[in-house]
Parts: C-alpha cells; sequence; structure tokens
C-alpha cells in the first residue's frame, strides 16, 4: 500500500474537520480518488467535490500544483504529500 | 490512520514537472493558465512582485516619501501585500509604512486574523494599528447583525460602509497620504460585474485602482490589484503565512457570492476573464471621470458627503445608534 499524507489548509481544514490524515492506498491512483475519499470521508459535502474543488482551491502534490502536472488525473505514489489551499477565505 | 481502496488503473508513473519558462533552469511548481507559462517557486514570488511595482507605477499611486497606510485585515491578500510593499519600501528609505487593522467585532473570525496581522507586523517591524467598531460607532458587527436580523439590508452593507468609514479614519490618525487595500483581482472583476448588474454607474466610476484625492479623504490605492486571488493563496502557502481557519460568518453577501462562483467558472474554462473584466473596467471608470464629488459634510458626523447625512449616520440612524457615533471620541 502507498501512504499519502493530505493537508488541508485554513477553512477547508476546520470546515470538513479532516485537518491533516494519511490515507493508506493501493496503487496505482490519481489525485481525483484521494479527493474523491476524502469527499466520502467528509459526508459526500460539495465542499470537496473534486470540480468546485479545482475551481474554489490549490491542489499542491509535493510542492507542485496539480495543474502543472496532469491536473486531476495525476497520479499519486507512495510517500506523496497532497496540500490542499482554499482560494477564498474572507477578511 | 485511515484505509481506503483504489480501483486499479493502468500502470503509469508520473511525469516530472516541466522546467520554469522564466528562469529555465528549476523545475516548475505552478502552471499560468491565463499567460501559459510555468514557474518555479521563485521566479512565481518574484512575478507577483513585479506586476505590484508595475501596478503601483502605472497609476503613480506612491511618491517617493509617501506615508501608507496599509490595511491589514490578518487575510492571506493583505498579509502578502504587507510583506511585498515592505519589500519595495526598503529601497525608498523616505516612504513609510504603517499597518492599520479594523475590529469589526465578529466573534473568532476577526480575533484569529488580527492575532496573525499583529504577528506580521512584529515581525516586519511595522507599526499597527488597530480600531474597532465598538470604539468608533458604539457597537460591533455582531450586535448590528443582532439588530437588523431580518431587515432588507444584509450585515455586508453595514460591515462593508462602516469599515470603509473606519479605515479613512485610522488612515488620518496615522497620518497617513495614501492608504492601500488588498482588493484582488478577482475582488475588482466581482465588483466591476457587481456594480453593472446594479446599474451603480457611480461606484463603478469611482472603483478606479489609483483612487482619488478628495478633501477629507486618504487616496486609496490597489497596489494588488492585479493579482489574482489563486495566486495570492499559493504564494502565501510559499511564504508560510498563516492561513485564517474560521470563514466570516456572514459572508455570503448572495449576489456578491453567485458573481465570484460564476466568475471562477468562467476563468476556469476561459483563462484571463478576470483581467479582461478588470481592464474593461478600469477604461469604463477612467471614461465616466471617477464618480461623484462631496460637496459638504455630513450634518450628523461632520464627515464629507455628497448629501445632506452621510451613508455611515444613515445606517446607524436606521438602528438608532447616532447617539454613540455622534459623541464618540478616538485618541490614540
Amino acid at each position: 500500500m502507498a501512504r499519502v499524507k493530505v493537508m488541508m489548509m485554513g477553512t477547508i481544514g476546520r470546515i470538513t474537520g479532516l485537518g491533516n490524515i494519511e490515507l493508506a492506498i493501493k496503487p496505482p491512483a490519481e489525485v481525483a480518488q484521494v479527493i474523491h475519499s476524502l469527499s466520502e470521508l467528509h459526508g459526500g459535502e460539495a465542499l470537496i467535490d473534486p470540480k468546485n474543488l479545482l475551481e474554489e482551491a490549490l491542489i499542491l502534490i509535493n510542492g507542485v500544483e496539480i495543474n502543472n502536472l496532469e491536473g486531476l488525473k495525476t497520479q499519486v505514489e507512495d510517500g506523496d504529500m497532497l496540500v490542499i489551499i482554499p482560494v477564498t477565505h474572507g477578511g | 490512520m485511515i484505509w481506503i481502496s483504489f480501483k486499479p488503473l493502468s500502470p503509469e508513473s508520473r511525469t516530472a514537472p516541466p522546467t520554469c519558462t522564466r528562469c529555465e533552469k528549476r523545475p516548475s511548481i505552478y502552471y499560468r493558465p491565463y499567460s501559459g507559462e510555468r514557474l518555479c517557486s521563485s521566479c512565481f514570488t518574484e512575478s507577483i512582485k513585479e506586476r505590484v511595482q508595475r501596478t503601483i507605477a502605472r497609476f503613480e499611486m506612491f511618491e517617493h516619501d509617501s506615508r501608507i497606510a496599509v490595511g491589514v485585515s490578518g487575510g492571506k491578500d493583505s498579509l502578502n501585500l504587507l510583506h511585498i510593499l515592505a519589500e519595495i519600501e526598503r529601497d525608498y528609505p523616505r516612504a513609510e509604512l504603517i499597518a492599520i487593522s479594523i475590529d469589526e467585532g465578529i466573534y473568532d473570525y476577526r480575533d484569529e486574523a488580527l492575532e496573525y496581522a499583529r504577528r506580521a507586523c512584529r515581525i516586519l517591524g511595522i507599526e499597527h494599528l488597530v480600531l474597532s467598531f465598538k470604539e468608533l460607532f458604539g457597537l460591533t458587527l455582531d450586535e448590528i447583525v443582532d439588530k437588523t436580523a431580518g431587515g432588507e439590508l444584509k450585515p455586508c452593507t453595514y460591515c462593508g460602509v462602516l469599515r470603509r468609514r473606519a479605515l479613512n479614519m485610522a488612515a488620518k490618525i496615522v497620518e497617513a497620504d495614501r492608504l492601500a487595500t488588498a482588493h484582488t483581482l478577482d475582488d475588482m472583476a466581482q465588483t466591476a460585474l457587481l456594480n453593472i448588474m446594479r446599474g451603480d454607474l457611480r461606484l463603478l466610476a469611482s472603483s478606479h485602482p489609483s483612487g482619488r484625492s478628495l478633501p477629507g479623504f486618504v487616496r486609496r490605492v490597489k497596489p494588488y490589484c492585479e493579482v489574482p486571488e489563486r495566486e495570492s493563496a499559493l504564494l502565501a502557502y510559499l511564504k508560510g503565512i498563516e492561513f485564517q481557519s474560521f470563514p466570516c460568518p456572514y459572508a455570503e453577501e448572495a449576489m456578491r457570492s453567485d458573481i465570484r462562483r460564476f466568475l471562477n467558472q468562467m476563468e476556469a474554462k476561459r483563462p484571463g476573464t478576470l483581467f479582461i473584466i478588470y481592464r474593461a473596467s478600469v477604461e469604463l471608470a477612467s471614461r465616466l471621470g471617477g464618480g461623484s464629488e462631496p460637496l459638504g459634510v455630513c450634518s450628523l458626523c461632520g464627515e464629507p458627503t455628497s448629501g445632506d447625512i452621510c451613508r455611515v449616520c444613515k445606517l446607524l440612524r436606521k438602528i438608532g445608534a447616532t447617539d454613540k457615533w455622534g459623541s464618540s471620541t478616538i485618541s490614540i
């Protein structure tokens, strides 16, 4: 199994109540599947629906924004760190 | 630890990120859809600073000896702007920066942000003035919301009008000749569409990023207005700036939220949309000539206004709070 750390910054971390978690996944897998699993963990709310998420948040994999790779189709590998940063914070 | 199984995919190793299109040395970390650039962390950070510098120069926002009050809410945008201006101003020893924050009195949300603002000012060694709605107007925003629940005006209307006044008062107290706010490209495009959809050409005309010098008002400038909010979020992350975890409890101003969602979708489908709307609105504001001039002073509070009574006093009168406001005195 591949271990993937997910860090949810700011309001996304607080609202989902997930914060920082580690997932164990069966490779190969894509970012979209990680996000889908997070949605399920959160109860399936649209907040972390992949389509909305890409418009309203940045997703980094090992410090690289996923649109600079292959977007939601980017493969995740053992030891990867995903960071999800909400774009709108208010204030 | 949570165990999840995924559907197997065809085995294919991940490709490495392309080389930065700017320095042509380091691996890129960000793809900028509206320009086609792929940037490494340091070129990305530098590009944002350069954009702010270009905006300042293009709109002639500052003089070499400006005393600049920076509105710092404690959110990522204003903290980024404060850091960038502090860096730029190192080359202008006669210019001064002072941070000003307005505590609207929103439980949790503003308390957390103000702590981030205080911390940033301490690190940067920048003087920081915090003024609250309570001391200026006699009520916190939470108290105003309680009083106005179910009314036609939403919390954002009160907050926007009062905060604008409070920032101007704070800028005057610190004797600034400029008031810099961290409105992003997204804010500018949203406001432009909002004003068009409300048919408010006067507001559209007054939303020019260079501001105007008017009697009684510290000139408001928006040096961050060409930075997309998405890039502001990435910059904050790269700089290790703290992210607010509490969302504003009153944030859902219906029309702006609809426009924000619409523009986010348009920008994702047609990169560059935000810039096009922003540029069109700046051009329109220039052609419209800057909006109305205040002709006199408010008969209740003495602040400049184009009518008999200013908008702040009209709103406070609605909730029976003008007595406290009229008699409030701020001493720093």
